[in-house]
C-alpha cells in the first residue's frame, strides 16, 4: 500500500518537474542550440526605423527553410543560404532571427499546412507553383518597387504573378548535364561524345552488349528523369512556344499533339541507356556507381559535379577522365539548357508592417544578393543573380560547366519546377512506367491531357 | 438485475468524460473538417470553393484509386495470414515448456516493431538490391542467377516484395499481444489435456485458440485497419512506384493533398479509406458472429 | 519396449530442436537490421555509397559519433522526446485502463456510442487530419508549444490500447471485485487497488506499444512544431537529409544513438513484464 503511494508521488513529482522545465524554457529568451543568434554587436546600421532614443526598434523575424548546417557541408546552395543569413544577422543586430529547419523532402508538406491555415512565417518560401495560392490570396507582400528584374537571370519570371513581383529567387539549378568518362567512351569506340540523341541511343546499345551501363541514373525520387530527359526532349520536339503556352494554361496546343508523343517515344527508346533498376535506385547510388567505373556516364544537375568531386579522392582515375557536357539534342535541334530559378525563392508575409517589413525585405534581398552570387561562383555553382561565371583553376570539369552555363543560348524551364504539381506528378509517374515498359507514349499523352483538362477547368 | 458493481451515473461520467472530450476535440473534429473539405476545392482557408460531389465523381473515375484499393486489399489478406498466423504459431511455440530462452526470443522478435518505417524500408530495399542484395547473392549461391531481377522496379513483382517486410516487422507486435492474453489461461487446462493425450498441435487449436479468441479478433481488426492506412513503408520502399503499381490509398491521398495541392480530392480519398475499412470491419464482425453462433 | 522408448526420446528431442530453432532463426533475422545500422555508423560517406552492405573499413572510425554528440542537437531532442513520451504514456495508460474497464464490465446507456467513438481511430488515416488539426491548433494558439503533440499522439493510441484492455478485462473473472465490494470498498478504491494490479500485463503491453509509437512519431511533430528547441528525435534526424545528398552514415549514427536508449528501456522493462505475466498466470 505504502509502495503504491510512493510510486504515485514519484510520478507526480516527475510530471511537475518536466512541466516546469517546459514552461521555463518557454519564458526564457529564444536561445537556440546553434551559434547563430545575434550578439549585441554595436557596429554598422543601415536601416531606417529608429525610435525616439535613436536606437533601432527591436524586431523578431521567423523563417522556415531547409538549409541545415549538415546540408551546408555538402550542398553549395545551402552553404550560400546560411552564409547570407549570417551576413544579414551581423549587419542587423537589432533583429532576432528565429529559424526553423525542415528537410527538403518535408518542407513542402509543412508549407502546405501553413498556406492552408494562412499562417506563413515572416520570411517565407515562395515557389512558382504556389504563387497562385499564396499571391492570389494576398498572403505575400508586393515587392515590385524594391527590386530590379534585370539583375536576375530569368528577369524574375519565377516569382512574378499578375505582373507584380512577390519574391526573390534563391536557387538556380541546371538539370540536363552528363558527366562522362572519356576513357570508357574511347575504349568503346567513341572518340567524342555523341552529338545527337539517336547517336547516344546507338552508343547505349553498344554498351549494353558489353554488359555495361551507358548512363547511370537513380530515379526512385521520380523527378530526376523528368528534369534530366523529359524536359529537354519537350523543347526539342515541341518547341519553346508550345511549352510556354502549356505553362500558361492555354488550349492552343494539346498534350496529344504528335510532337509530344514523339518526345515520349524517344524517351522510351532511351531506356536502353540506363541501369535496369533505374526506378528503384536513388541518385547518390548512381553517382557512386559511375565513380566506381561501372557506368560510362552519369546524368547530373549542376550540383552533381560537386557530389562526384567529393568522391574523387576514392576514385581518382575515374574523376581525372571525367568531362561535363550538356545532353545532346534530339530532332536535329541544338541542345536547350534546362534550368530552374527559384526551386525556392523567399518572400515577405503580407501581414508585416513597418520595421518588421523592412527587416524581412532586407533579409530576402540579402539572400538573393550579389554577395550570394559571388559566394556561389567561388564554389563553381550557378546562381539566379546575374554574374559572370569563371570557374577556371578548379578543374576541367568545372571549366566545362562554366562553358555550358555561359554559352548556352537556348534556355528552357524545368518541367517539375514550373508546372502545377498535379501535372508534374502525373508525368513523373508515367515516365517511370515508360522505363518499365508498362505504358505507351500515346497513353502517356492521353493521361497528361486528361489531367490538364481537369486542371484548367476549375 | 442491476449489476452490483456498477457505480453511480455521476461517477461514471466523471471517469469517462475527460477521455471522450479530448478524443472528440483532437480526433473527431479534424475528421469532420476533412469530411467537409471533400466537398470543396480547398487549398487555404482564404480560398476554397464548393464543388459538391465533383470530387466523388473524380474518385470513381480515377483508375489509380482502383489500383491502390486492390493493393490495400492484397496487403490485408497477406498480412492477416502472415502476421497473425506466424505470430500465433510463434506464440504457441514460445509458451511451450520445451523452448529455452523463450523470453529472449520474445524480446528480440519485437525489435523490428520499434524501428521506424524508413529504416525498415531501407533495410529491405538493400535485401532486394539488384547488385549487392542478399537475395541476389543467395540466388547466385544456389546456382540460379538468372532469376535475379530488379524486383522493386517491376510492376508484377513489386507488391509481393513489399508485403514481406510488413509481415516480418509486425509479427512481433501480435506475438506480444497474444502472449499477454495467453497469461490468462490457467496452466491446469493444459495439464489435464495432456493426461487425456493431447499433443501440442491439438492443444493449440482446441484450447489456446478458443480461449484467446477475443484478443485474436482485436489483432485482426488492428491488422485490417493498419493495412488500409499503410503509408510509411510503401513511401520508404517504392514511393508508390514504379508508376502507380505499388500505390496504396493513404499514400495516394497524401500525394494528392500535399504534392498536388488538392486537399479537397485528397480528403475524398481519405473518406474512401474510411468507408472501405468500415465495410471490411462489418464483414469481419459478421463472420465472427457466425463463427461464435456456431459454438 | 526400451527401443520404442528410445525412439520416442529421439523423436521428442528432434521436435524440441525444431521448436527451438524456429523462433531462434526468426529472432536472428530481427537483430540483423540493428546490427547493420551499427556497422554503418563506422563508415564514411564515400565508403557507404560504394557498397552499402560491406563491413566498414575500420571499426575505429568514430568521426560520426563525435559529430552526433557534439554538433547535432542530440541531447535536446532526446529530452523533448522523453518528456513527450512520458506524458503520453501516463495519459494513455490511465485513460485506456478506465475506458477498457468500463466498456468491458458494464452496460450503460452510452456504451455503444463510446465504443464506436473509440473505434473511429481505426478508420482515420493520419495525413487526412494533419492539416485540419493544424488549422484548429493554430486557431486555439496551442501549436508550437512543448506539449502540442501530446494530446494528438494520445488520441492516436487510445483505440488500440482501449480495446486491448477491454479484451483482457473480459477474461478476468468478477469475483475479486465483487468480494471487495462486499467488503465495503468504494468503487474508485476497488478500481485502482484491486483491478489495476490484475490487468498489469496488458497495461505493460500497451505501454510498450505506445512507448515506441511516441518515440518514433513524426507527422504531428512536423506539422505542430516550429521552434527547433521543441524538436523531437525524428525531426532532428531530418537535418541530415539534404536536398540532393544525404549523409547516410551520419544519419544512421544519429538514428542508432536515438534508438539505443529506447531499446535499453524496453529490454529492462521486459523482465518486469515476465514477472508480471508469471504472477498473473499463477494468480489466475
Amino acid at each position: 500500500m505504502k509502495k503504491k503511494w510512493f510510486i504515485v508521488s514519484i510520478v507526480l513529482a516527475l510530471s511537475m518537474l518536466l512541466c516546469i522545465t517546459g514552461c521555463g524554457s518557454k519564458e526564457s529568451p529564444a536561445t537556440s542550440d546553434k551559434p547563430a543568434d545575434t550578439s549585441a554587436n554595436a557596429s554598422n546600421a543601415s536601416s531606417s526605423q529608429t525610435n525616439a532614443d535613436g536606437q533601432k526598434e527591436k524586431v523578431t523575424l521567423t523563417i522556415i527553410h531547409e538549409h541545415s548546417e549538415e546540408a551546408a557541408q555538402h550542398i553549395p546552395s545551402s552553404a550560400g543560404f546560411r552564409a547570407m543569413l549570417d551576413k544579414f544577422k551581423a549587419e542587423h543586430p537589432w533583429v532576432t532571427l528565429e529559424e526553423t529547419i525542415i528537410s527538403n523532402a518535408e518542407i513542402g508538406n509543412k508549407y502546405l499546412a501553413l498556406i492552408a491555415a494562412d499562417d506563413l512565417p515572416d520570411v517565407t518560401y515562395v515557389r512558382y507553383p504556389w504563387l497562385e495560392d499564396m499571391a492570389g490570396n494576398g498572403m505575400l507582400a508586393d515587392l515590385t518597387d524594391y527590386v530590379n528584374p534585370d539583375d536576375y537571370v530569368d528577369g524574375l519570371f519565377s516569382v512574378t504573378y499578375n505582373g507584380r513581383v512577390y519574391g526573390l529567387p534563391n536557387k538556380h539549378s541546371v538539370f540536363n548535364l552528363i558527366l562522362y568518362n572519356e576513357k570508357m567512351w574511347k575504349e568503346a569506340g567513341f572518340d567524342k561524345f555523341p552529338e545527337t540523341i539517336d547517336e547516344l541511343i546507338e552508343a547505349g546499345k553498344v554498351f549494353k552488349s558489353m554488359g555495361k551501363t551507358a548512363i547511370a541514373v537513380g530515379n526512385t525520387g521520380k523527378w530526376f528523369a523528368v528534369s534530366y530527359f523529359a524536359s529537354p526532349l519537350m523543347y526539342d520536339y515541341c518547341g519553346k512556344e508550345w511549352v510556354e503556352s502549356m505553362l500558361a494554361g492555354e488550349t492552343k496546343y494539346s498534350w496529344t499533339d504528335e510532337s509530344f508523343v514523339n518526345a515520349m517515344a524517344k524517351l522510351q527508346e532511351m531506356t536502353v541507356l540506363f541501369n535496369e533498376d533505374i526506378n528503384m535506385k536513388d541518385d547518390i547510388w548512381a553517382a557512386g556507381w559511375y565513380m566506381q567505373g561501372n557506368a560510362a556516364a552519369h546524368a547530373v544537375g549542376s550540383w552533381g559535379v560537386d557530389t562526384c568531386k567529393n568522391m574523387s579522392s576514392d576514385y581518382p582515375e575515374v574523376w581525372n577522365n571525367t568531362r561535363v557536357i550538356i545532353l545532346p539534342a534530339a530532332n536535329n535541334k541544338t541542345p536547350t539548357l534546362i534550368s530552374a530559378t527559384g526551386g525556392a525563392g523567399t518572400g515577405v508575409n503580407s501581414k508585416l508592417k513597418g520595421a518588421e517589413f523592412q527587416a524581412a525585405l532586407e533579409c530576402c534581398l540579402q539572400i538573393s544578393s550579389k554577395d550570394y552570387a559571388k559566394f556561389m561562383a567561388e564554389r563553381a555553382s550557378p546562381t539566379p543573380v546575374k554574374i559572370d561565371l569563371d570557374f577556371s583553376g578548379r578543374g576541367i570539369q568545372y571549366e566545362d560547366l562554366a562553358a555550358i552555363l555561359n554559352g548556352s543560348k537556348d534556355v528552357g524551364l524545368n518541367f517539375n519546377d514550373y508546372f502545377k504539381p498535379n501535372l508534374s506528378s502525373v508525368l513523373q509517374e508515367e515516365v517511370q512506367n515508360l522505363f518499365a515498359g508498362t505504358t505507351t507514349p500515346q497513353a502517356v499523352a492521353e493521361k497528361m491531357q486528361l489531367t490538364y483538362d481537369n486542371m484548367i477547368k476549375k | 438485475m442491476k449489476d452490483c458493481l456498477q457505480p453511480k451515473r455521476s461517477v461514471m461520467i466523471a471517469y469517462l468524460l475527460p477521455g471522450v472530450l479530448i478524443y472528440i476535440l483532437i480526433l473527431i473534429v479534424p475528421t469532420i473538417m476533412a469530411l467537409i473539405f471533400s466537398f470543396f476545392k480547398f487549398t487555404s482557408i482564404k480560398s476554397f470553393s464548393f464543388v459538391g460531389l465533383q470530387n466523388y465523381i473524380t474518385l470513381f473515375n480515377d483508375p489509380s484509386v482502383l489500383t491502390a484499393l486492390k493493393n490495400n486489399l492484397f496487403l490485408i489478406v497477406v498480412c492477416l495470414i502472415g502476421q497473425i498466423g506466424i505470430a500465433f504459431v510463434l506464440a504457441c511455440i514460445l509458451s511451450s515448456s520445451k523452448v529455452i530462452l523463450a523470453n529472449l526470443y520474445r524480446t528480440v522478435i519485437y525489435f523490428p516493431v520499434t524501428l521506424s518505417a524508413v529504416v525498415i524500408g531501407y533495410v529491405w530495399s538493400m535485401v532486394y538490391d539488384f547488385n549487392y542484395g542478399i537475395l541476389v547473392s543467395f540466388l547466385k549461391a544456389v546456382g540460379r542467377p538468372d532469376l535475379a531481377a530488379p524486383w522493386l522496379a517491376q510492376n508484377d513483382t513489386v507488391m509481393l516484395c513489399v508485403c514481406v517486410p510488413l509481415v516480418w516487422q509486425y509479427v512481433g507486435f501480435h506475438l506480444v499481444v497474444m502472449l499477454s492474453a495467453m497469461t490468462t489461461i490457467e496452466k491446469d487446462i493444459y495439464h489435464m489435456s495432456e493426461i487425456d493425450g493431447a499433443n501440442g498441435f491439438q492443444k493449440a487449436i482446441y484450447i489456446t485458440l478458443p480461449l484467446i479468441k477475443n484478443t485474436i479478433f482485436i489483432c485482426v481488426l488492428l491488422c485490417i485497419s493498419a493495412n488500409m492506412k499503410v503509408f510509411d513503408h510503401i513511401m520508404a520502399m517504392t514511393n508508390g512506384g514504379p508508376g502507380y503499381s505499388s500505390n496504396v490509398l493513404a499514400l495516394y491521398a497524401y500525394k494528392v493533398s500535399f504534392s498536388q495541392m488538392n486537399m479537397g480530392y485528397g480528403s475524398t480519398i481519405s473518406v474512401a479509406i474510411l468507408v472501405v475499412t468500415l465495410v471490411i470491419f462489418g464483414a469481419a464482425s459478421k463472420i465472427t458472429s457466425i463463427i461464435k453462433g456456431n459454438d | 519396449m526400451k527401443k520404442v522408448k528410445k525412439e520416442l526420446n529421439v523423436l521428442s528431442s528432434f521436435v524440441s530442436l525444431i521448436l527451438n530453432l524456429i523462433p531462434a532463426l526468426y529472432a536472428f533475422s530481427c537483430i540483423i537490421p540493428v546490427v547493420w545500422i551499427f556497422f554503418c555508423t563506422f563508415k564514411t560517406m564515400p565508403e557507404f555509397a560504394a557498397n552499402v552492405l560491406a563491413l566498414p573499413k575500420s571499426f575505429l572510425n568514430l568521426a560520426n559519433y563525435q559529430y552526433v554528440f557534439t554538433k547535432a542537437p542530440l541531447l535536446q531532442s532526446m529530452f523533448n522526446t522523453i518528456r513527450i513520451t512520458f506524458f503520453v504514456l501516463l495519459l494513455v495508460i490511465l485513460i485506456a485502463f478506465i475506458n477498457g474497464y468500463f466498456l468491458s464490465r458494464f452496460k450503460f446507456r452510452f456504451r455503444k456510442f463510446i465504443a464506436g467513438l473509440y473505434t473511429c481511430g481505426l478508420f482515420i488515416p493520419i495525413h487526412a487530419i494533419l492539416v485540419p488539426t493544424y488549422i484548429i491548433f493554430s486557431f486555439l494558439k496551442i501549436n508550437n508549444h512543448w506539449y502540442s503533440t501530446i494530446l494528438p499522439v494520445v488520441c492516436m493510441e487510445l483505440t488500440t490500447t482501449t480495446f486491448l484492455v477491454m479484451g483482457y478485462v473480459s477474461s478476468v473473472p468478477r469475483e475479486l471485485e465483487e468480494a471487495a465490494y462486499i467488503d465495503g470498498s468504494s468503487f474508485s478504491r476497488t478500481l485502482f487497488t484491486i483491478v489495476l494490479p490484475i490487468v498489469k500485463p496488458v497495461l505493460v503491453t500497451c505501454g510498450i506499444i505506445v512507448f515506441f509509437h511516441s518515440w518514433n512519431e513524426f507527422p504531428y511533430s512536423l506539422i505542430l512544431f516550429d521552434k527547433e528547441r521543441f524538436y523531437t528525435l525524428p525531426l532532428a534526424l531530418m537535418r541530415f537529409k539534404g536536398d540532393y545528398v544525404t549523409d547516410y552514415p551520419r544519419m544512421m549514427t544519429f538514428m542508432f544513438v536515438s534508438i539505443v536508449p529506447a531499446l535499453l528501456i524496453y529490454v529492462l522493462f521486459s523482465k518486469h513484464i515476465i514477472k508480471g505475466m508469471m504472477t498473473g498466470a499463477i494468480k489466475g
